[in-house]
């Protein structure tokens, strides 16, 4: 049986409720004289729990005639541009503190420059550098972020 | 009050508040007139700059980008017709229709002469209104401010698109979200599974810039669109004949827009298709609606900017964002210690007048960055995206490493993934956000009203404000199962 989208997206904040119901109860819930810590949560947890679980009736009950969009049509979803681009988002936290703020933002722009679209390598390397530039002039020189100067020390 | 006056023009006028109020104009109107970047991903991106600066200062360049955002939305619909931000959808009817039959120039000078109107008389209304209600608002206690808490997120509940189910659930997700952490009532922490950089709660600023910047630009990258643009705008200056037309709807905008803005949820996207509903219905020729009626662009382009300006009369009286947008300000002005509220006004005038003032002047700067430097937004337009995205990306990054903590980065990512996958499943992101902000308020002030009541509930309907607020929940709840306002409400949306 193939899960509608609505099904999906209410069993899986029924899960994030019930994990909310547990951690509050656990926290105390007090009285209504004397609310505890959990009070709250466990009452934002119980109306997330609540509607979702309505969602997944409802969506269940429906009997629909139409075919429902496709999440990510195959002929319109450029697959290659959002993996490459997530990829590079986890790796940046990763590899900051191993390269250094200023060879990290490098990097990044650089392959985000150079593997989303085709692009002369002079131009990709570049780009990549006058962003990095301008970061370390408006963030560490300018804002005074404290960054990481990684194993080589820039 | 003219001391106070007096104040707003000294803090407005100061060289350094100038150059924010330009450069937030600027870049608001960038950011406006490229399709979608909206206003709140603009803000976010810039919030962990504002960190290092005054707070009136910070408020008044967020102000900018915000109100600068609503001018640059126009160009785009009126060239490309595709909406720069939601609050310009209307505009995409009759204004691209004019370009078409070669009044681009007509089109554009009118949204920029009625945006400068209705900013201005927004101003004006903001001079009378907020502090009225702030000395209203004097009079609430824990019950009040939790009953017209609840009242504001109905109400962006109510005006969310699609499903009202889904809109609760996220408001929910939201609350709960927003008690992740220490209880500094009890010091106990609770949802934090025992993960240490959760105790001091989940970080609003990385949250913000996860769901408005990151998941903006996947939902971007998974197609490749080519933008038809009218790159030829001849003549900018409208006719008096297009000024004749447009005065009245302007006038009538700016009143709606200022109504609708104070509303929680109302904001500039209600706004607009109120102003463009009516001023339709009252037309002698509706039939030019959608045909290049310059009324269809004038009422809403005002409507949107008096919004944008409305919306701080309940952010900083009462400490209600009514939008996303506003949700950030908010966050801003916690960051540098300022609780918006009633007291507001009395314990840091500078604030509240300086960004008043400053709005006029944003005024003057938008108006002249939008009519005679028009053909260099165009330019704008022929941006690539593949340039403008990994631009975006490493400012939300670096931005989300402003506490030096790696962990915001995650968390910003992760929130970047939550909201595409809420787009592709069909939630709206506003209830979520404005649910989080409002969260540590609205559960302090329910537990200190039912300590104070000893438990009872009925605190909430013995107090006249209190039980107005919830007569008001009640009837927006019981609208929402009439089937006719089920057909008017996936129209409306609070903007993202």
């Amino acid at each position: 049986m193939k899960l509608r989208k609505d099904q999906i997206s209410s069993v899986f904040l029924l899960v994030v409720a019930g994990v909310i119901l547990i951690s509050s109860v656990k926290a105390s819930l007090g009285s209504f004289g004397t609310p505890g810590s959990g009070f709250v949560p466990f009452l934002a947890a119980f109306l997330l729990g609540f509607f979702s679980l309505l969602g997944l009736v409802l969506s269940s009950l429906k009997k629909t005639k139409e075919k429902e969009k496709t999440l990510f049509p195959s002929h319109e979803m450029n697959w290659k541009n959002l993996i490459m681009t997530l990829g590079a988002l986890f790796a940046f936290p990763l590899l900051l503190k191993l390269l250094g703020f200023n060879l990290t933002v490098f990097g990044f722009m650089l392959f985000l420059a150079k593997v989303t679209e085709p692009r002369r390598w002079v131009i990709a390397v570049l780009f990549a550098l006058g962003t990095t530039i301008a970061c370390y002039l408006l963030f560490v020189y300018w804002l005074k972020f404290v960054v990481e100067k990684g194993v080589f020390g820039i | 009050m003219w001391d106070h006056v007096l104040l707003g023009f000294t803090v407005a006028f100061k060289p350094i508040n100038l150059l924010y109020c330009f450069f937030g104009c600027f870049y608001g109107t960038f950011v406006g007139v490229l399709p979608g970047f909206g206003p709140t991903a603009a803000i976010a991106l810039l919030l962990p700059l504002t960190f290092g600066m005054a707070p009136e200062s910070a408020i008044i360049m967020l102000a900018g980008i915000y109100y600068g955002a609503m001018y640059g939305g126009s160009t785009t619909s009126i060239l490309v017709n595709i909406p720069g931000e939601a609050a310009s959808v209307t505009t995409t009817f009759d204004g691209y229709q004019m370009a078409k039959q070669g009044r681009a120039g007509s089109a554009l000078s009118i949204a920029a002469i009625g945006s400068f109107i209705a900013g201005s008389l927004a101003v004006f209304g903001l001079f009378i209104v907020a502090p009225l209600l702030a000395n209203f608002a004097l009079q609430f206690g824990p019950p009040e401010f939790f009953s017209l808490m609840v009242l504001g997120l109905t109400i962006v509940v109510y005006i969310s698109f699609g499903s009202v189910l889904k809109a609760v659930a996220m408001g929910s997700l939201g609350i709960a979200l927003g008690c992740v952490g220490w209880d500094y009532v009890s010091g106990n922490t609770r949802i934090t599974f025992g993960i240490e950089y959760l105790y001091d709660g989940i970080p609003v600023v990385p949250i913000l810039m996860g769901l408005f910047g990151i998941s903006e630009v996947l939902l971007n990258l998974e197609k490749t669109q080519k933008l038809e643009i009218f790159k030829e705008v001849k003549r900018i200056w409208p006719s008096l004949r297009d000024l004749r037309e447009s005065i009245l709807p302007i006038l009538r905008g700016s009143g709606i827009g200022f109504l609708l803005g104070l509303v929680p949820g109302g904001g500039t996207v209600v706004s607009t298709f109120a102003s463009y509903t009516i001023e339709k219905k009252i037309s002698r020729h509706p039939e030019r609606f959608g045909k290049g009626a310059i009324e269809g662009v004038a009422g809403p382009e005002s409507a949107n900017n008096a919004a944008a300006q409305a919306g701080f009369v309940p952010l900083l009286t009462l400490g209600i964002p009514v939008s996303p947008a506003f949700a950030l300000v908010f966050a801003a002005l916690l960051v540098h210690g300022i609780h918006p509220g009633p007291l507001l006004l009395a314990k840091t005038p500078s604030v509240f007048w300086g960004v008043v003032i400053s709005m006029y002047v944003g005024n003057m700067i938008l108006l002249i960055l939008n009519l005679p430097l028009i053909r260099m937004w165009v330019k704008v337009l022929a941006i690539p995206y593949g340039l403008l995205f990994p631009l975006i990306l490493i400012f939300c990054l670096v931005g989300a490493l402003s506490d030096n903590k790696v962990g915001d980065v995650f968390v910003m990512i992760i929130f970047g993934i939550f909201g595409y996958l809420m787009k592709k499943f069909d939630y709206e992101p506003a209830p979520m956000v404005i649910a989080f902000i409002l969260s540590p308020i609205l559960e302090l002030n329910l537990r200190q009203s039912l300590i104070l009541s000893g438990g009872s509930f009925s605190i909430f309907f013995t107090k006249p404000i209190s039980l107005g607020c919830l007569i008001a929940v009640g009837l927006l709840v019981l609208l929402s199962t009439l089937p006719k306002f089920k057909v008017m409400r996936p129209k409306l949306g609070v903007e993202a």
